[in-house]
């Protein structure tokens, strides 16, 4: 009977211990990142165990294409050759509202970034199931291929969301959905900033912070404003769905659905937007500057 | 370390497969409508362990397997951590009865266990300012108890193999 009390006493001793580790682990997750290293390494171990999950879909996948009939994939081509061609036109006549953005910018003399990313990189998007209670990708894409915290990733009609993990072979990514993110956007039409806040489930995503009398109307496309550096500027984001102005109250809710299709990602493009982002850290001068007198 | 007539090498290679099989089935996809009613694979193989090997499997392995759960979710670190290593300690204060529980009682004891997973981590979300708003939250303890025997079951004649 004695080595059951010293196991219930040990146990308590050790869980108590991890008790304190864990607020304390929690502590510096919340704050700061200095455990993104501890996060990547043990994300890169677990990239395995994904990669298997994954695999059921993609020998599926490649099994279906293999055994496809003719007729099938005469279907499946017609049917890229038309969704090839809707995208040349957006892509057309996005080039054509950048051009024009650059001019407008240029006449108001405003500092406006180079839209056009120069580095991009397409990455798989594994089948597997994340967390039931967040919006969260898994991309095929890792530190080996220069994929960094934070760096945003589209599909071919919107901005997708941005990549919160980095792993060796795989990086874990937040969508805008996400009730936890927020991006910052503009109006396209009036120029109004504002910021975008995921919904969750809903897919949706929801802006908090527009005033009762904001110029707004439903169907209004929602681009990247570019502010805090995260997103280039100008990529299409959501256009609007709900509106409702209640004069009692002093935000409208708004509610925007976004442009990319965030329920059927297959593959994603990670983009380096040019400029690099600016980092948060500031350095210390190297020399104090002069006092000046007076 | 209270002697053990099982072989470790083997026996510690079959619980960490089985733990392995558990994040690999919790990784698996599913469709958005049933999302909300997953088990918690890695959390009821670790209860197993638990009661079946308390010498073996504690609150040290049940921590790291939480601390792992927090990465693969992109969560932050300590939540499954803090929460597992809860329910390990629970199991472990109280194995040899849960043990002799018939199925049916065992069953509700994990809904408990599992219900307690989830209310620590619904603290920590809440704390975050990130409380889950559905109700669905709490399915997954419901639909891991209904789980329970036969995972229980499947275990047992796994472990009556590999642990000669």
């Amino acid at each position: 009977m004695n080595s059951l009390f010293y196991g219930v006493r040990s146990n308590t001793r050790r869980f108590v211990v991890l008790l304190l580790l864990s607020l304390l682990a929690m502590i510096v997750d919340h704050r700061q990142h200095h455990l993104d290293q501890v996060r990547s390494t043990l994300l890169s171990a677990a990239y395995p165990l994904q990669y298997m999950a994954d695999l059921p879909f993609r020998l599926w996948s490649a099994a279906s294409s293999a055994l496809a009939g003719r007729q099938q994939l005469l279907e499946q081509n017609r049917m890229m050759s038309e969704e090839i061609a809707a995208l040349r036109r957006r892509q057309f006549r996005f080039d054509t509202l950048v051009a024009e953005n650059a001019r407008l910018s240029e006449l108001l003399d405003s500092v406006s970034e180079a839209t056009v990313p120069g580095r991009y990189l397409i990455a798989r998007v594994l089948k597997i199931s994340i967390n039931p209670d967040a919006e969260l990708i898994q991309i095929a894409k890792g530190r080996t291929d220069g994929i960094y915290s934070g760096q945003p990733l589209l599909d071919a009609y919107g901005i997708v969301g941005q990549v919160t993990q980095v792993g060796n072979a795989s990086s874990q990514a937040m969508l805008i959905t996400d009730r936890r993110h927020s991006i910052p956007l503009r109006i396209n039409r009036t120029g109004v900033l504002t910021i975008g806040v995921g919904t969750g489930a809903d897919q949706k995503l929801e802006l908090p912070y527009l005033p009762n009398h904001v110029n707004l109307q439903e169907g209004d496309l929602l681009v990247t404003s570019g502010l805090g550096g995260t997103f280039p500027e100008g990529y299409p984001v959501a256009s609007i769905t709900h509106l409702s102005k209640d004069s009692t109250e002093q935000f409208a809710r708004v509610t925007a659905t976004p442009l990319a299709r965030i329920d059927r990602i297959h593959e994603v493009l990670l983009v380096w937007p040019n400029p690099p982002p600016v980092r948060a850290e500031i350095e210390e001068p190297a020399h104090p500057s002069p006092e000046h007198a007076g | 370390m209270p002697d053990s007539l099982l072989p470790w090498s083997r026996g510690m290679l079959a619980i960490a497969a089985s733990v392995a099989a558990a994040f690999l089935v919790s990784a698996l996809p599913w469709p958005a409508a049933l999302a909300p009613y997953q088990p918690l694979w890695v959390a009821m193989v670790l209860i197993y362990w638990c009661l079946a090997t308390p010498h073996i499997i504690g609150v040290g392995v049940a921590w790291l397997c939480g601390l792992l759960s927090d990465v693969v979710q992109g969560v932050l670190l300590g939540q499954h951590a803090l929460s597992y290593a809860l329910v390990a300690w629970l199991t472990l204060l109280l194995y040899q009865r849960i043990r002799l529980f018939p199925p049916l009682q065992q069953a509700a004891t994990v809904f408990l266990l599992l219900s307690l997973n989830q209310a620590v981590q619904y603290l920590v979300l809440t704390v975050q300012g990130d409380s889950p708003s559905l109700w669905e939250y709490w399915l997954p303890a419901l639909t891991s108890a209904l789980l329970w025997p036969w995972l229980f079951l499947f275990l047992r004649y796994f472990r009556r193999r590999t642990h000669r």
